[in-house]
Parts: C-alpha cells; sequence; structure tokens
C-alpha cells in the first residue's frame, strides 16, 4: 500500500499541487483557491494517516535515499519519525486553514497560492531532511515566500518588516551553514548525511563551535530572547495568511532543529551550554510575557506571547527529560493551533472593527458575540485552562523542569500566570468594556465560524485526548534521550 | 605541429573574426536589422558547434597559445553569453550602427577566449588590448553624453592599467630573459626571491584587475556600464572579466610548481575581501539599477577572486561554475532591466520599477528570479555556487574570507530586495503607466535563462561531472 516515495510524495507533493494551480484555466476566478485548499487538506490527511501508520511499524521511522550531488556527498534523503510528521501535519493543516481564510483579493492572485504551497513545500522539506546540505536547502527556501507575503500584503510598514525578517533569519541561516560546513570538514567520508554525521565524534573545542553556530540559527528562528526583535515587526506587519503560518508552522523549524540536530552532535558541549540556555529560556518566557501584558496592539501582544510560549518550549528542551520534552513538543503542536486561531481572531476583530489596539477596540460581546466566544476559547486555550491543549503541554514543561532546576519553577509559574493576565485583560477591554458608541451587530460570517470551530475542535480533542498524541510522543522522546545519554 | 593543423585548431575563434567582417560585408545588401542579427546568432552558434568539436587540450603555435581544461568551458560560456547578448540586441531598439556594433561583439568574444589560451605575454598582451580596444568601442556607442564620457573613463584607464601591465611584463622579462610561460616556471624559483619580481607582480596583477574589476581598479565599472547600451554593458560584465581571471589562474599556476608563496595567498585573500566589501557596501547607496547591477558585478569579481585565494585542486571547477552561474544570471538581469528602462524612455531610477508587478507580472517574476539567483537563494544556480565557493573558502581554513563573503551575501540581500521591493511592494507612482507588452519570443527566451538558472540549482550534478571530467 505505501510505496518506497512515500516521503518524496509528501514532500513534492505541494510543490506539484502548486503548479497545478498555476496551469488551472484563468476563467473561474475561485478556482485556484480550491486547488490549493484541496492540495492542502489531501496532506493533512496524508501527514495524519503516515503519523498512525508509523507507529505500527516496528522501525518507528520512514525513510527514503538516493543520490543528489555524489560529487560533494550530497544525497536526497528523507527520513521521518513521529515528530516530523505531526509537525507536517500542523503545517499542511495550518496551510489549508490559510487557504480558507485568504480574502478574495488574496485568494484571487495565483501567486500568492504558490507561494503558500512552496512555503509548504520549503517546510515539509526541513521537517524531513535527513541530509545537512537537503536541510539547509529548504531552510533557505522558506524565506523566499515568507519574504513576499509580508511584503506583499502586509501593513504600512510591510517593506521594512519583511527584509528585517529576511536579514534576521538569513543570517541565522549563515550561522547555521557554518556549522554544517564545519562538520563536513571534520568529517572523514566527506558527507553531508545526517545519519554518518550525528556518530561523529568530534573534539571538544571543535563540538562547542558547531553547537554555537548551530544554537544561533535555531535561536533566530525560535526566536530566543536576544534575537527576537524581527518577530513583532514581522507578526504585526504580516498579512493574516503570514502570520497564522509564521508562529504557526516557521518558529517551529527553530524548535524541531533543537531536539533534532543539536544535542547528538554535540554531547559535551551540551554540558557546557546548558546552564546558559536555561537562562535565556527563563529570561525570555518572563520578558515575552511582560512584553505581551504592556503591548496595546493585539498582534504584537500575540507576538510576544509567542516569544513567552517558545521559551517555554525552550526550557521544556533543556530540562532533558522525557516529560520535559514530551511537554515541549506537545506545546508545539497547541501553540500552533491557538495562536494560528488567535492570529486569525484579530484578522477578523480589525476587518470588524477597522482597530487592533487594544484600547480602540470596545463591546465586542454586543457587536460580534460569537467572535468574542472564540476569542475567550482561544485565549483560554493559549494561557493553559485544563481540558484545553495549552494545559497539557504546559503542565508537562513544568513538571520536567521541576525535577531538574526546581527553581525554574518560578519563572514558569511568573511568565503563565502573566499570561493569565494579559489574556485576561484583552478579554476585560475589548469583549466586556461597551463601547461608547452604539454599534450595529456585525458578526463574523458562518463560514468563518466553521473554519474557527475546526481550530477549536482540535484544540479541545488534544486537551480532552492528549494521549493520541502524547502517547507516540513520550516514546520517541524517552527513546530519544536514552540514546543520547549513552553518550552524554 | 604544423601551421594547418594548428589553425584547425583555432576554428570557433576563425569562424567568429570571419564572420564578423562577413556582417560588416552584409550590411551593405541588407537594410533588416533582424536578419543581421539573426545571422550573427547563426555565427556564434556555429562556432559553438566547432567548439564541441575541436580538441580541448593541447599547445599551439610554438607554445605561444596553449589549451587546457578551463579553456574548453571559457570557450562554453562566452560563446554563450555572446548568444544572449546577440538576442538581447533584438529588443534594443534604440541602438544604431547594427552591423559594426554584432560584429564588434563576435570579435570582442573571439579575442577574449582567444585570448584567455595565451601560454606567452606576448599573446597575453595582444589579446588584452584588443578585447579592451573592442570594449571602449562599445562603452561609447550610444551618442550621448554620459556614453561618452564613460568612454571617454574607461579608455584612460584602461591605457593606464595597460602602461602597468607593460611594465610589469617588461620587469619580468628583464629578471629572466624570457616571456613563456613554459620557461617561467621553470626559472620561478630563481627569480621570485628577487624584490623586483614582486614589483613586476604587482603591476601585472593590477593590469588584470581593471580586466577584471578587482580592487584597487574596480571604479571604473558603474560609469562605464552605465554609459554603455544594455547588450554592451551586459557583455562586458562577462567577456573581458571571464578573460580576466582565466589569465590570472594561467599566471598563477606558473608559480603551482614550486607552491604560492603564502604571502601572494594572503595578498589575494586581502583583494578579495577588499572587493566584495566594496562592491557591496557601494551597492548598498545606489539609486540606479544599472549601476546598481554594476556595483554588484564588481562584487562579484571579489567572490570569485576567493577560489583563486585558496588556490586548491577544486578551484577550477568551482570558478567555471560560478562563471556559468554568473553569466546566466547577469545576462538575464541586464535584459530585464533593459526592457524595464526601454518602456521609461531609459531611465533606471527606482520610480520607473514601482508597481512593476501590476503592470508586468511577468517581467516581474523573472527578474525577481535572476535576482535572487545573484543573491544566492535556493532553489537558483547563485545557492549552490555560492555555497561551492563558502565550502571552498572554509576547507582552506580561511575563516575571514568565509566570513566577508557571509557579510557581501547579506547585504547583497538588502540591495538585490530592494529592487525587488520596489517592483512588487510599492504601488505605481507614475502618473501615466506604461504597460509593457512583451513578444513571445523574448518572453520564452527569458523563460528558458531562467529554466537554466533552476536546472543548474538543483541538478548540478550533470555539470559537475562535466567540469570535473575536463
Amino acid at each position: 500500500m505505501i510505496g518506497n516515495h512515500v516521503l518524496s510524495w509528501l514532500l513534492l507533493g505541494p510543490l506539484a499541487g502548486a503548479f497545478w494551480m498555476l496551469l488551472s484555466p484563468k476563467q473561474s476566478a475561485d478556482l485556484p483557491r480550491k486547488i490549493a485548499s484541496i492540495v492542502c487538506f489531501t496532506f493533512f490527511i496524508f501527514s495524519i494517516y503516515l503519523s498512525f501508520y508509523l507507529q505500527v511499524l516496528p522501525s518507528g521511522f520512514l525513510e527514503e535515499k538516493s543520490l543528489w550531488i555524489p560529487a560533494l556527498g550530497i544525497s536526497y534523503s528523507l527520513k521521518a519519525d513521529i515528530v516530523s510528521l505531526w509537525l507536517t501535519t500542523l503545517s499542511s493543516f495550518l496551510s489549508f486553514i490559510v487557504c480558507l481564510i485568504l480574502p478574495q483579493v488574496q485568494a484571487r492572485s495565483k501567486q500568492t497560492l504558490f507561494l503558500l504551497l512552496l512555503m509548504l513545500t520549503g517546510i515539509h522539506g526541513v521537517f524531513l531532511a535527513s541530509d545537512l546540505f537537503l536541510f539547509f536547502f529548504f531552510w533557505e527556501l522558506v524565506l523566499i515566500p515568507m519574504f513576499f507575503l509580508i511584503g506583499r500584503w502586509g501593513g504600512s510598514q510591510r517593506g521594512p518588516a519583511a527584509l528585517k525578517f529576511f536579514i534576521f533569519t538569513q543570517a541565522g541561516g549563515f550561522a547555521l551553514l557554518f556549522g554544517i560546513l564545519l562538520l563536513y570538514i571534520a568529517s572523514p567520508q566527506k558527507t553531508f548525511s545526517w545519519d554518518i554525521l550525528s556518530a561523529l565524534k568530534v573534539g571538544d573545542d571543535l563540538q562547542k563551535i558547531i553547537f554555537c553556530s548551530f544554537f544561533l540559527a535555531f535561536a533566530v528562528k525560535l526566536p530566543v530572547f536576544g534575537l527576537h526583535t524581527w518577530l513583532p515587526d514581522a507578526h504585526t506587519e504580516a498579512p493574516t495568511a503570514g502570520s497564522v503560518l509564521l508562529a504557526g508552522a516557521l518558529l517551529k523549524m527553530g524548535a524541531y532543529g533543537l531536539f533534532r540536530f543539536l544535542l547528538p552532535l554535540c554531547p559535551s558541549a551540551w554540558v557546557w551550554a546548558q546552564p546558559f540556555i536555561l537562562w535565556l529560556a527563563c529570561i525570555g518566557m518572563i520578558y515575552g510575557a511582560f512584553a505581551a501584558y504592556s503591548q496595546s496592539d493585539l498582534k504584537k501582544m500575540i507576538a510576544y506571547s509567542s516569544i513567552s510560549h517558545m521559551s517555554l518550549i525552550l526550557l521544556g528542551f533543556v530540562a532533558f527529560n522525557s516529560t520535559g520534552w514530551t511537554g515541549s513538543l506537545f506545546l508545539m503542536i497547541s501553540h500552533g493551533l491557538t495562536t494560528g486561531a488567535l492570529f486569525i481572531i484579530i484578522g477578523h476583530i480589525y476587518s470588524l472593527t477597522g482597530h487592533r489596539s487594544i484600547h480602540s477596540v470596545r463591546g465586542l460581546a454586543q457587536q460580534a458575540p460569537v467572535l468574542s466566544g472564540f476569542l475567550i476559547f482561544f485565549s483560554m486555550a493559549s494561557l493553559g485552562l485544563p481540558f484545553l491543549s495549552g494545559f497539557i503541554g504546559e503542565f508537562m514543561i513544568l513538571l520536567g523542569a521541576f525535577s531538574k532546576t526546581p527553581w525554574t519553577m518560578a519563572a514558569a509559574s511568573i511568565s503563565l500566570l502573566m499570561s493569565a493576565g494579559y489574556f485576561t485583560q484583552v478579554i476585560k477591554e475589548t469583549v466586556f468594556t461597551p463601547s461608547k458608541t452604539e454599534n450595529a451587530r456585525k458578526d463574523i460570517s458562518y463560514f468563518d465560524r466553521f473554519v474557527l470551530s475546526i481550530l477549536a475542535f482540535f484544540s479541545l480533542l488534544l486537551g480532552c485526548l492528549p494521549f493520541l498524541i502524547s502517547n507516540p510522543l513520550q516514546q520517541w522522546a524517552t527513546q530519544m534521550i536514552r540514546s543520547l545519554t549513552g553518550t552524554v | 605541429m604544423n601551421f594547418w593543423a594548428d589553425l584547425s585548431a583555432f576554428r570557433p575563434e576563425i569562424t567568429l573574426i570571419l564572420g564578423g567582417f562577413f556582417i560588416l560585408l552584409f550590411d551593405g545588401w541588407v537594410k533588416q536589422k533582424k536578419t543581421l542579427i539573426l545571422l550573427s546568432i547563426i555565427i556564434t552558434f556555429s562556432a559553438q558547434l566547432f567548439v564541441f568539436t575541436s580538441e580541448t587540450t593541447g599547445i599551439f603555435m610554438q607554445g605561444l597559445l596553449k589549451f587546457s581544461s578551463i579553456n574548453h568551458w571559457v570557450r562554453i560560456i562566452v560563446l554563450g553569453s555572446a548568444n544572449i547578448v546577440l538576442a538581447m540586441t533584438l529588443n534594443d531598439s534604440k541602438l544604431k550602427n547594427i552591423a559594426e556594433f554584432l560584429a564588434i561583439i563576435l570579435w570582442l568574444s573571439a579575442f577574449s577566449i582567444m585570448a584567455s589560451t595565451s601560454n606567452h605575454f606576448l599573446p597575453f598582451i595582444l589579446g588584452i588590448e584588443s578585447v579592451s580596444l573592442l570594449s571602449y568601442f562599445l562603452t561609447g556607442w550610444d551618442k550621448c553624453l554620459r556614453s561618452k564620457e564613460a568612454s571617454l573613463k574607461y579608455f584612460l584607464l584602461g591605457g593606464a592599467a595597460s602602461a602597468f601591465l607593460i611594465y610589469g611584463i617588461s620587469l619580468v622579462y628583464g629578471l629572466s630573459g624570457t616571456l613563456s610561460f613554459e620557461k617561467l616556471m621553470v626559472l620561478f624559483p630563481q627569480i621570485s626571491a628577487e624584490p623586483f619580481f614582486l614589483i613586476a607582480c604587482l603591476f601585472i596583477f593590477i593590469g588584470l584587475a581593471f580586466k577584471m574589476a578587482a580592487f584597487p581598479l574596480h571604479f571604473w565599472a558603474p560609469d562605464a556600464y552605465e554609459g554603455a547600451p544594455y547588450p554592451a554593458a551586459a557583455f562586458l560584465t562577462i567577456a573581458p572579466k571571464i578573460m580576466g581571471f582565466s589569465l590570472f589562474l594561467r599566471l598563477l599556476e606558473i608559480s603551482v610548481v614550486s607552491g604560492i608563496p603564502p604571502s601572494w595567498k594572503l595578498f589575494l585573500v586581502f583583494i578579495s575581501i577588499l572587493t566584495m566589501l566594496i562592491g557591496s557596501f557601494s551597492a548598498l547607496s545606489q539609486s540606479n539599477t544599472k549601476r546598481l547591477l554594476a556595483w554588484s558585478s564588481v562584487t562579484h569579481a571579489g567572490f570569485m577572486l576567493i577560489p583563486l585565494a585558496v588556490f586548491s585542486p577544486q578551484s577550477d571547477s568551482v570558478l567555471v561554475f560560478y562563471w556559468i552561474y554568473y553569466a546566466l544570471s547577469n545576462l538575464g538581469a541586464f535584459w530585464c532591466l533593459m526592457l524595464i528602462a526601454q518602456s521609461h524612455n531609459h531611465h533606471e531610477s527606482w520610480n520607473y520599477l514601482s508597481g512593476l508587478a501590476s503592470r508586468s507580472p511577468f517581467l516581474a517574476c523573472v527578474f525577481s528570479i535572476f535576482l535572487l539567483s545573484l543573491l544566492g537563494l535556493p532553489p537558483t544556480a547563485g545557492f549552490m555556487a555560492k555555497f561551492l565557493l563558502l565550502m571552498a573558502s572554509l576547507s582552506a581554513n580561511q575563516f575571514w574570507l568565509f566570513l566577508t563573503a557571509l557579510i557581501a551575501t547579506l547585504l547583497g540581500a538588502y540591495y538585490y530586495l530592494k529592487v525587488i521591493r520596489w517592483m512588487y511592494f510599492h504601488p505605481p507612482q507614475l502618473p501615466q503607466q506604461v504597460c509593457m507588452a512583451l513578444s513571445s519570443k523574448t518572453k520564452l527566451l527569458l523563460i528558458t535563462l531562467s529554466i537554466l538558472i533552476f536546472f543548474a540549482g538543483i541538478f548540478p550534478t550533470p555539470v559537475f561531472q562535466k567540469i570535473l571530467a575536463i
């Protein structure tokens, strides 16, 4: 049933879909969007299917390998385990949602849809690549569509914001390139294949350099405190579609890189850098939360809350035990869903009221009760209310971090407390403060309600039945940590 | 080897030179521009065919000229670029004296591939001088003030550079008593210690730096390219530059047997770093797109110096791949810019680019592809070429070279993306909007160029294997 090229299908399918969409006839204006949605939805289902198929597979991963540029030791090799497949599921799901919610103007432009599908290809490539050159190739490829999405459809300062995003991540990418090339030069076989390089024993000093360069690249993308300044700008200026994918899929690339590539390479450098990263995570959590609390622009607030949440993921990663890791991976998926939904909601708020500032949007409960309901729901999911998706991940991270370094609990608790603070503040100001002027009731359309309900359904599903995802993830984390502690 | 056998090895060059005369002759009978251009394209194509059938290595003309593996590629790349440039002239409505222009393009390509085979300082000087002479003509082709000024500047600086070159060569002759590269290779260990020899090398380098548009003789490039008509400017960024680099490579090979002195390597690293930085910092502040592309070509000269500075056995192939990529992307970018400038009364400032994406989506799209390739993003050829360069520099432990190349690329992100930002992110600014209709032939050619760029970026293996096999 499943062929040998199943991962290539997953990787190149969206690209093929993009060309299909380009060649679709011009007469019907809505056809390109339909095709793009069908493509994304197909690969969403396909990823889910693969991730369940994986669990019955004895080896626990899917693999594909063929020659690409043998003269340089570069191979086209893909490898998918449960983490890669859940992340491809998340990104194709979010792309599907984005296709649905694209405004009319953007959805009619084939270029925009092409860029979306190209970005999906790039993201899938990052999550599936098992050759460092291939990984870097897709890592850089993702920049182009995002640059155009922000710059083409964004707010008034879109040009500089797009450029800032590009240059920051490009600089991070160069750090990655440096690390990859150092590894290549250090390897006796002169190869970029991850299977060989991950088994390589590198000297301590070189390990530190490689560790720093990899970490820098992932830290820019994550983003870690200090390298985060591009994110609020990019989010504020990006169109809703761009924000959803940026928060939902692009930030996860950095976290994925940490889990997948950083540790096996540099076990001894890890011990050396751990305290430092722990501090970065704690500062990032608290800083992000406080910064989010003081924002008046809703989009900026969510951007800073993303920084806070991504630092929480970093904390779970640093805890280096299976509970913490499972929590981080779980939070990655949950954060993608809830933050994506929050950006969509803010987009709706903006188009209904014409404002995005927390002080200008008033009386949403009267004006748009359904939208307010969704806003409350996803705020709760994001701040970690039990039975919603955010809770499980945050709780597991706290548990994991506590068993390692109890004092980080304090920092994490402050940040979670603050997140409750800023979300309730938003709800209080925008939803329940009555408006001074009488606004006609104007809610979102039934279609938009349906889209948000899908997101809400998955958030609820993950909150109530977390084991669907967390069990295989925990298995993966335990196995990974066991194999790493052999080396650490 | 007898004379006729030697001559047959130069079938491509002879075809081009005779073809140039033929075009001039034909001009009297045919007044149609299109026919002349098609004829010259046929000539370059047949020269290209001769390239594939003639020998790839060997020594000719009693040791004056030598074919090594890299010359084969120089021929292919220069003739290919000549083809593209000739196709470009089809679109250039402003160009006068078309027959002479075409003949000069043919001769320029013939001389530059001929010169790059020189194995003796005599053909070396002759080749460089004839290429320079033709370049001055091309620069001053439009009879406007800007073009004349550019040509004069180019000519005066070129004269000074040639003086340096010839003085350096005469010093070498005084020290060694020979002009032959083969003999110099033997004598190298004895003369390399002489202080005068270092001065001679420095002078020769300065003369060549002029052709390569590398520091310290890079500053003519923006002025000359700005004044030259578009096809000429595009060709001047390729042919003389590639000739300069291949000649430089040949000169470096003289010292290879006894090992390149470490101080030379350091010097080249220094020059490469300065060229990259000067090129990219100057490009940052340009408001004229043609000048921006000119400065970017200076930056690329700095990039091309990297394989020479690290000088490893792989340098040849890295350099050749970079040339292929550079020729494709740069010609494409100049072509697009020409099409844009033509429909705007020959202005290249930012305003004329603004909102291009809505006026001519096709042109904006291909221009972006060429620019992204010049920048070096996947999946274009630029990514692969820059990756090879960076790998070569880090493998040779040249960390500073590596770092500078990265910085130059980041700066490149700023100025190349600036052009894209004007095309895509800015609303149209001009009062009367020009709608650009391109002929389907032009579209087809531009699409072919971009497909080649993607192909070299995604499947470089066929090209690599050919390069490694030489």
